[in-house]
């Protein structure tokens, strides 16, 4: 069939054409309407090669056409906004997911240490250490939310769009906006983690009575403050001054 | 034939507008009416047609979907919004005026 034929002009007239999802809808329009003409044509009783002639002669200069889709960037834009606003979602829903797997995680770590501390001794269930046991699953629980993580960093746009200039418009939009909300939310969220860590400290503190080594929490806490700082600067760039 | 082609080609926007009164079309079936209407002797190059298409689109005349061909690629077609009848209505206006016009200053010469 001389479909291939088509195809592969209109992939090579497509060639120098701004990537972007309006530039592939064009071709496919152009490629449909093509085959319509060349079926009409060699049903007509022309010789393939007369129609296939015919059919390219009639596109013209397509040069003009690629410039109005290069220079109307107000669909990638609206494409891409709309994109970015899903991923966004989708990737806090994923850090919260990890971060709330890594509090359990070290619940577990915590938790299993404090028992050890508290008796002085391993403590057996069924032939099992619930100590190492609580230690191990701790660790392990870590490489889920790591994961999760390194996933959420990696959504991208899809290649079909020009978003380098959605991504300008995007930053420049709300980049203000977003900084400060983000500082917000961001403080109220440290004031909440150690209003937790205070009363973990005096729970934990009356339950085992062993005061002189609770006040360790403290240190896990501003440890757990490090890496979250650390974390939100790997993760959003962008919302820090 | 060149004046002829030049003019066509520059109301490509009204003569895709008046063909979309009737009802939804495509390319490639505008550009066969415009064939059968001036009996084989014009139609519009690819290139002139999308780029009109994409005019009209932004100025809100028109509006676009994708058929559901079943056998075959798949049609864009074309749809005619109320600004568009409206933008249809007065280029139709125009054209008139500019017809009587040219037509005045071109028949009148009494040396013909």
């Amino acid at each position: 069939m001389d479909n291939l034929r088509i195809r592969k002009y209109m992939d090579q007239l497509f060639d120098n054409a701004p990537v972007n999802r309006r530039t592939l809808e064009l071709k496919e329009e152009l490629i449909a309407n093509a085959l319509e003409k060349y079926n009409d044509l060699t049903q007509r009783g022309y010789v393939e090669d007369e129609a296939f002639q015919l059919v390219i002669g009639s596109i013209g200069d397509v040069k003009q056409l690629f410039a109005d889709l290069g220079a109307d960037d107000d669909y990638s834009q609206a494409y891409y906004l709309q994109w970015a606003r899903e991923a966004q979602e989708k990737k806090a829903v994923l850090t919260s997911i990890s971060v709330g797997l890594f509090l359990l995680a070290i619940v577990m770590l915590v938790g299993s240490f404090l028992l050890y501390w508290y008796n002085m001794e391993f403590i057996y269930i069924h032939g099992l250490n619930l100590n190492l046991l609580g230690i191990g699953l701790g660790l392990l629980l870590c490489i889920l939310p790591v994961s999760l993580l390194v996933y959420a960093r990696k959504i991208q746009p899809p290649a079909e769009f020009d978003y380098t200039v959605g991504q300008t418009a995007l930053r420049s939009e709300n980049k203000k906006q977003r900084r400060k909300r983000f500082k917000q939310i961001k403080g109220s969220l440290e004031g909440l983690m150690w209003l937790l860590i205070v009363i973990f400290y005096f729970i934990s503190s009356f339950t085992t009575y062993a005061w002189h080594i609770t006040w360790i929490i403290f240190l896990g806490g501003a440890a757990i403050e490090c890496l979250l700082d650390a974390l939100t600067k790997i993760f959003f760039p962008l919302d820090i001054d | 034939m060149s004046i002829t082609a030049d003019i066509i080609r520059g109301h490509t926007e009204t003569i895709i507008l008046v063909s979309l009164m009737e009802h939804d079309s495509y390319g490639y079936q505008i550009n066969k009416d415009i064939l059968h209407k001036t009996n084989n002797r014009y139609e519009l190059k690819e290139a002139t047609l999308y780029t009109a298409f994409r005019r009209l689109e932004q100025a809100g005349y028109i509006t676009t979907y994708w058929g559901d061909e079943k056998v075959g690629a798949r049609r864009r077609y074309y749809s005619i919004t109320q600004e568009g009848r409206k933008a249809c209505e007065q280029g139709l206006r125009e054209w008139k005026e500019a017809k009587a016009v040219i037509d005045k200053l071109l028949e009148s010469n009494e040396y013909m």
